[in-house]
């Protein structure tokens, strides 16, 4: 419950005289062109731009958090992007027609979380998807089950982040359950939305190979093998500057791991890894998709498929 | 006015339904309800600046 006068944890939905109001539907407070494998996605269109927008505040309060100073932010202390010095307001209209200029395919609802900004990013991907743009959510997926299935009526793609594999994790580091998060991911998926997942190796607290285990075992389980998985480095950020950035040996592991249980499309991210950021076929071990950082520097999809074997490779390819 | 029992019967089911529908009303108002849609702010409550050159990629992450 909200009391009159206060906001709810994500600082940004607020009881006003008995009314919930969101204070940042219209003001996002960074608005950007990002290459897609950024979000990352690296099986969406890939080497395209897509306008990344955010507005402060997030629902979960992780204590790595690198996007802290938006995040965990009151919209009192970071000023709103205006849209012109006449007008401040962004309306849905505006984004699309910004994406539009910018000749993006599609928008990311990213950098702090999309849930907080629920109704803004509702309004805007259903206007999006009528002008014939696709959506992408970047998330920690920790939202109930009616609202998610509504705005996924909209989404074309997700990179969904999965912290961890127990509740005591996202209780002590974030500030959540776990259990929302598994059922979003699995609707997503359900819901025919191209599903990433991020996994960020925290050392110490959820880089143990059995820790890793468990997690792409449930992916496989219940999103299928051909869900992409990251595993991101750990920076100390925020309120977890006491822990060492994840070493690369941990993050090759974890890629080791995956392909032993049978993940076909497995990738490194926030290290320079050679392997861990190109696409190979599940099939024959054929280059696909060669990366440097953000840039696409081979795209070897024919129709979808590898050039050498035919085998489709997942994703949304156009 | 005489009290039958098919009287007696209306009056406790419509006594029930007045009792039931506050208990509801009681319960929406103190249980947190699972999707609720925000109403427009007409205000941002911070501060503006001025766009960055939308085209240069974002320092944030995601």
């Amino acid at each position: 419950m909200i009391d009159p006068g206060q906001s709810g944890e994500c600082r940004v939905r607020v009881n006003i005289d008995g009314v919930l109001r969101t204070v940042v539907y219209g003001y996002p407070c960074t608005i950007s062109v990002d290459p897609v494998e950024k979000k990352p996605l690296a099986h969406f269109l890939p080497g395209t731009g897509i306008l990344s927008i955010a507005t402060v505040g997030c629902n979960l309060h992780c204590k790595n958090c690198q996007n802290w100073e938006i995040s965990q932010a009151n919209p009192e202390e970071i000023p709103a992007v205006f849209y012109s010095r006449r007008k401040l307001y962004w309306s849905p209209q505006d984004l699309v027609d910004v994406t539009r200029k910018a000749n993006c395919p599609s928008l990311a609802y990213t950098y702090t979380d999309p849930i907080v900004y629920y109704e803004y990013t509702y309004d805007t991907a259903k206007l999006a998807h009528e002008a014939g743009l696709r959506n992408v959510l970047v998330t920690a997926g920790y939202i109930n089950s009616e609202p998610w299935e509504r705005l996924l009526d909209f989404v074309d793609a997700a990179n969904i982040d999965l912290k961890a594999m127990t509740d005591e994790f996202y209780r002590e580091v974030c500030s959540g359950t776990l259990k929302p998060v598994l059922n979003a991911l699995i609707l997503a998926k359900a819901k025919g939305v191209w599903v990433e997942v991020t996994n960020l190796l925290i050392p110490t607290l959820n880089d143990k190979p059995e820790q890793i285990r468990q997690l792409v075992r449930w992916v496989r389980n219940n999103l299928g093998a051909e869900t992409p998985v990251h595993f991101s480095r750990f920076f100390p950020r925020h309120r977890m500057l006491n822990l060492p950035p994840t070493s690369l040996k941990t993050l090759d592991t974890a890629r080791e791991i995956a392909m032993e249980e049978g993940l076909q499309y497995i990738y490194i991210g926030n290290i320079a890894s050679k392997e861990g950021q190109n696409t190979y076929c599940p099939n024959c071990r054929s280059l696909i998709l060669e990366r440097s950082g953000y840039n696409i520097l081979q795209n070897n999809l024919k129709d979808g498929s590898c050039p050498k074997c035919g085998n489709r490779i997942h994703g949304v390819w156009k | 006015m005489e009290m039958t029992r098919r009287k007696l019967i209306h009056k406790m089911l419509g006594a029930g339904a007045v009792i039931l529908a506050g208990i509801t009303s009681r319960i929406s108002k103190v249980m947190p309800r699972r999707f609720t849609w925000a109403v427009k702010s007409r205000k941002y409550p911070g501060g503006f600046r001025a766009p960055n050159n939308i085209f240069r990629q974002s320092k944030w992450g995601g």
